[in-house]
């Protein structure tokens, strides 16, 4: 089999790989805010049950 | 429901989110399978060109990563106009999620045109009508891209980034038909709407198969993007 094919081939599968890596990444940085978020949430209701005025 | 309405009820981020989800699972698996059959095809089984031998094989990656190029940045300029029209979320994070993947398979395109070119024209690179307007395609995603991730806020942005995907729609045609109008040392087309093909049936379900694998690629991928640039957004809206 022709090298330059071989080549080819694993080169689309490194592109492919990378996008789907800068998506997970993403997906990562959504997460981490949802849970800063609720870090947040619960640190308000906490605040609230001891009657901190914010 | 009319067909309006359906298409419009795409528009609404919570029937998007659980669409996207959906679809971008099942083209990613598709996108595998058909990718196993059919550049296992093309690599083993499909003939040996008489005139290219074994380095003709490199075209079935070519070939729809450059049309899968052109066809990612349409889809874009769509829905940039849709984003101008009606200014919906979905609209704005397609045409963002459409374009990194549409500058990867350009860039690929480029690269396996390279390699193929060398040994069938005896060089890597020639300032041709195709070949320089697909390089100028590459730099308008990348300009895109910057412009995309200039402010944090990515909202701000949106009506410039889908003014200017609009105008580089311009390079499109150019592309397409640079074959047609310019005398290029890359050759025309060898399968069009109409007419008949240049090709042999085996290699054309072949490369019909490889195009269909690419396809489902960049669309698992465009979908997943666009849901978590979606879910990010939403929670900027929810942290603020």
């Amino acid at each position: 089999m022709n090298q330059m094919v071989i080549f080819s081939l694993l080169l689309a599968l490194v592109v492919v790989a990378i996008d789907a890596w800068s998506i997970a990444a993403l997906k990562r940085k959504v997460r981490q805010r949802s849970l800063e978020a609720a870090d947040i949430e619960v640190a308000d209701s906490a605040e609230a049950d001891l009657g901190v005025d914010s | 429901m009319s067909v309006m309405q359906r298409i419009m009820r795409l528009s609404s981020p919570p029937v998007f989110l659980r669409l996207s989800a959906q679809a971008s699972c099942w083209l990613g698996w598709a996108a595998a399978i058909m990718a196993l059959i059919g550049f296992g095809y093309a690599l083993f089984f499909a003939p040996v060109d008489a005139q290219q031998g074994d380095v003709y094989r490199i075209l079935y990656i070519h070939v729809p990563t450059a049309w899968m190029s052109m066809f990612l940045y349409v889809l874009a300029s769509l829905y940039a106009t849709l984003h101008w029209v009606y200014r919906t979320k979905v609209s704005a994070v397609m045409m963002r999620a459409l374009l990194p993947t549409g500058a990867w398979m350009t860039l690929l395109a480029l690269v396996t045109g390279a390699l193929w070119g060398k040994p069938t024209w005896g060089t890597y690179w020639v300032w041709d009508a195709r070949l320089t307007s697909e390089l100028i395609l590459l730099f308008i995603y990348v300009g895109l891209i910057a412009l995309a991730s200039m402010v944090e806020d990515e909202s701000k942005t949106d009506r410039a980034l889908a003014l200017f995907i609009v105008v580089g729609l311009v390079n499109i045609p150019l592309i397409y038909f640079s074959v047609v109008y310019w005398n290029t040392l890359h050759q025309g087309a060898s399968i069009g709407m109409a007419g008949a093909s240049r090709m042999a049936t085996e290699m054309k379900l072949t490369l019909l198969l490889c195009t269909l694998a690419v396809w489902a690629a960049c669309a698992a991928l465009v979908l997943a993007r666009a849901r978590w640039m979606l879910l990010w957004r939403e929670s900027r809206q929810d942290s603020v």
